[in-house]
């Protein structure tokens, strides 16, 4: 049980770090502009 | 959640994402900020109703790019921690099409377990390393999804298009037909065997903040859930299976239920979940 906790506190982590280092690069701009290349 | 508000939840998923009408009328594509956001379902970048941005697109954009996609693979790995699969179950348009031919009534049949691998080699090969390779967006270029809801409207409404019809195109629409037929006889082969955002979320089957409890103290071991199961699975042989598409069907069984990774006894008394049985509670023999 305890093990589980522990995998979901670490990945949610883990994902909210990615996630937010994204944002912090302006991904979402480049991703704006594949979509303009279309 | 019952049968018919996961069909709402699918209906909603399919339209909501494809809700730029405009597209089709003016024959072309909505380019506003929305698009910048990465949805966790299939929503191809050139339909023309598409609101958002399909994130294995995305991913394939970054590494024909030669570039890390932080952005697309947090966002996949935020939902993924949340509720696993529970998007390929109960928002993907392409898995409701496959549910909804899947009801046809004919001989069915079952996929071998070991075409489950082939969808991380899709993910391996198709998403990261051929557009790395040859920086062109392979997986975006054969995805079934990706012409039924792009490459036939835009055949349908653009003479110039039509025009530029080459052998490409017929071998998209092979693979759709191969996915649509293969749907009415198996259930779901293209989450099963190809889809590489499912491959991304059965990851997190294990992890995730969402969870199914499994009671063996009142499972019976019928295998009823198995022939509910959109993908073929018996959940009480193994509730974090990664080919969980966490769609809840199986949890009309009062032996199944949704739960938390912080829920300590999902069924309402000690020791009832995770395997554990009766043999741990207290005045009950161990059989």
């Amino acid at each position: 049980m305890k093990f589980k906790i522990l995998a979901f506190l670490l990945t949610a982590a883990a994902s909210a770090s990615l996630l937010a280092y994204g944002l912090f690069r302006g991904e979402i701009t480049k991703v704006l502009y594949n979509g303009a290349l279309l | 959640m019952p049968f018919l508000r996961r069909r709402i939840y699918q209906a909603l998923g399919t339209v909501l994402p494809n809700s730029y009408v405009q597209g089709f009328l003016t024959a072309s594509l909505y380019q506003g900020p929305l698009k910048g956001v990465c949805t966790p379902l299939f929503n191809c970048y050139a339909c023309p109703s598409a609101l958002f941005s399909c994130p294995i697109g995305t991913i394939q954009h970054f590494a024909a790019t030669g570039k890390v996609p932080f952005y697309a693979a947090g966002t996949m790995a935020v939902v993924g921690a949340s509720v696993g699969r529970m998007t390929c179950g109960t928002l993907c348009p392409f898995g409701f099409l496959q549910d909804i031919l899947y009801k046809i009534r004919t001989w069915k049949g079952r996929l071998p377990g070991w075409a489950s691998w082939l969808r991380y080699a899709a993910l391996a090969v198709l998403v990261f390393l051929i557009p790395a390779v040859t920086h062109v967006h392979w997986f975006s270029r054969l995805c079934p999804m990706g012409t039924l809801s792009a490459g036939l409207p835009w055949v349908a409404m653009s003479g110039s298009i039509r025009a530029m019809i080459g052998s490409l195109f017929w071998v998209k629409i092979g693979i759709l037909l191969l996915f649509a037929t293969s749907s009415v006889l198996v259930k779901r082969p293209f989450c099963r065997a190809a889809c590489p955002l499912g491959a991304i979320f059965s990851l997190f089957n294990r992890s995730s903040f969402l969870q199914l409890a499994w009671n063996p103290d009142t499972c019976t071991r019928c295998g009823k859930c198995r022939k509910i199961c959109p993908v073929d699975i018996r959940p009480d042989y193994n509730p974090t299976n990664p080919e969980c598409l966490r769609c809840w069907d199986c949890t009309r069984c009062p032996s199944l239920k949704m739960t938390t990774v912080l829920a300590r006894n999902p069924f309402g008394l000690p020791g009832m979940a995770e395997g554990r049985g009766a043999e741990i509670l207290p005045g009950t023999s161990s059989g």
